[in-house]
């Protein structure tokens, strides 16, 4: 038994004794060899690859440091209070006045229909200011065969002037509505009273 | 730097092929004519808002008028839009200075811009002062408009009573109503309804 234990430490031995001595390389060959490896420049994709996986210490330090500017940053914006403070700070001296609406006021738009009775018409547009006075920026669509030209436009609520244009040179105040003179420019507008519902 | 030309040149072409396509005079075009370049620049200067200005140049060419006319409507809307800011002190908003401009253009005289404002130091007077504008469009005495609107106000109607109120008497003046006695009837209507809290924008004070 102990016979065959000692056996297999001699064989390994043997082994390591043969491997110890490895056969030397041409030292002409391993210098050009050498040479060849540290001429060749990685890819940039390669290249990107190993910055990506093994970060440079200066990558990492940059990382670091903004991870830990961002973390004091959110610590000092508990103790020293809301950023709104910030917005209090009065830097310009501004106009006494500037108009400033409150929130509350924000759009409250009305959905509005225009109606325009054109059998004529091959194409009807809507102009008021609500959309600069451009004449294709709100046409109209024909609402079934008997030349009824509609849209629908969301206004906020008040006193609106505008009018339609047919067929790109025809100005025509809308039959349904109140109309008002123009003083400055002479064509007729109408006038759209827009309510919340 | 010659990319940074490029995308430039890219986002102007994009603008302006958008702005064609809705036939909108665009803001490069109307400073084109350097006359009417002044007197959008003295409008900037004096602190009004440029987007009414603009609107109203655009009307006038869409309604075929000539660039001088153009110029002038230009010119004395932003006089009577500085006439409406002073008289909606301390606090407005430029919807509110346009709605002021187009009532002193109607006759609406700037007293009674001031005397509604002081009525009503906390909510937007844009849709009282559209209101009052089309009253008087359709023949209602100034005064008498203004004494109404200003009793609504004072009783914190809301807007959309103020509308309908509007819409009621512009209707019964259609309809064969004297503007007074139209008035009269609609303004009862209104003020036998129950004081209500106050509705409708609110104006804060500017921050300090």
């Amino acid at each position: 038994m102990d016979r065959e234990v000692e056996r297999p430490d001699e064989l390994i031995s043997a082994v390591v004794a043969r491997l110890r001595h490895l056969p030397s390389s041409d030292p002409r060959a391993r210098a050009a060899i050498l040479a060849r490896v540290r001429g060749r420049r990685p890819s940039p994709w390669r290249a990107a690859l190993a910055w990506f996986w093994q970060p440079s210490v200066p990558a990492a330090a940059l990382i670091g440091t903004a991870v830990i500017a961002v973390a004091v940053g959110y610590s000092a914006r508990a103790v020293v209070g809301p950023t709104s403070a910030v917005l209090t700070i009065d830097a310009e001296p501004r106009p006494a006045l500037t108009p400033v609406l409150d929130d509350r006021s924000a759009p409250r738009l009305v959905p509005t229909q225009f109606i325009l009775d054109a059998p004529d018409a091959s194409r009807v547009t809507l102009v008021g200011a609500f959309n600069d006075w451009a004449p294709e920026a709100t046409p109209l669509v024909a609402a079934g065969a008997r030349g009824v030209w509609t849209v629908s436009v969301l206004l906020p609520p008040g006193r609106h002037e505008y009018a339609f244009v047919v067929d790109g040179v025809r100005w025509t105040p809308d039959p349904r509505a109140p109309q008002v003179a123009d003083p400055d420019f002479g064509r007729s507008n109408s006038v759209a009273m827009v309510a919340e519902q | 730097m010659m990319l940074r030309r490029l995308s430039l040149l890219v986002a102007l072409s994009l603008a302006a092929t958008a702005a064609h396509a809705q036939g909108r005079v665009s803001s490069e075009m109307l400073r084109a004519d350097a006359a009417l370049a002044y007197e959008l620049d003295r409008a900037v200067a004096l602190g009004l808002p440029l987007a009414p200005l603009e609107a109203k140049a655009r009307e006038g060419y869409l309604k075929g008028a000539g660039t001088v006319r153009v110029r002038e409507v230009v010119r004395q809307l932003t006089d009577r839009m500085v006439e409406a800011r002073d008289a909606l002190a301390p606090v407005h908003s430029a919807n509110e200075i346009l709605e002021g401009a187009k009532a002193l253009q109607q006759g609406v005289p700037a007293s009674v811009l001031r005397s509604l404002r002081a009525t009503q130091r906390e909510r937007s007077l844009e849709v009282s002062l559209g209101v009052l504008t089309e009253l008087v469009v359709r023949k209602v005495p100034v005064q008498r408009a203004a004494a109404e609107v200003t009793k609504m106000l004072q009783r914190n109607v809301s807007e959309t009573i103020l509308i309908a109120f509007g819409r009621g008497v512009q209707g019964d003046i259609s309809a064969g109503l004297a503007p007074t006695v139209a008035l009269d009837i609609r303004s009862r209507g209104v003020l036998s309804l129950p004081q209500l809290p106050l509705a409708g924008a609110v104006l804060s004070p500017p921050p300090r």
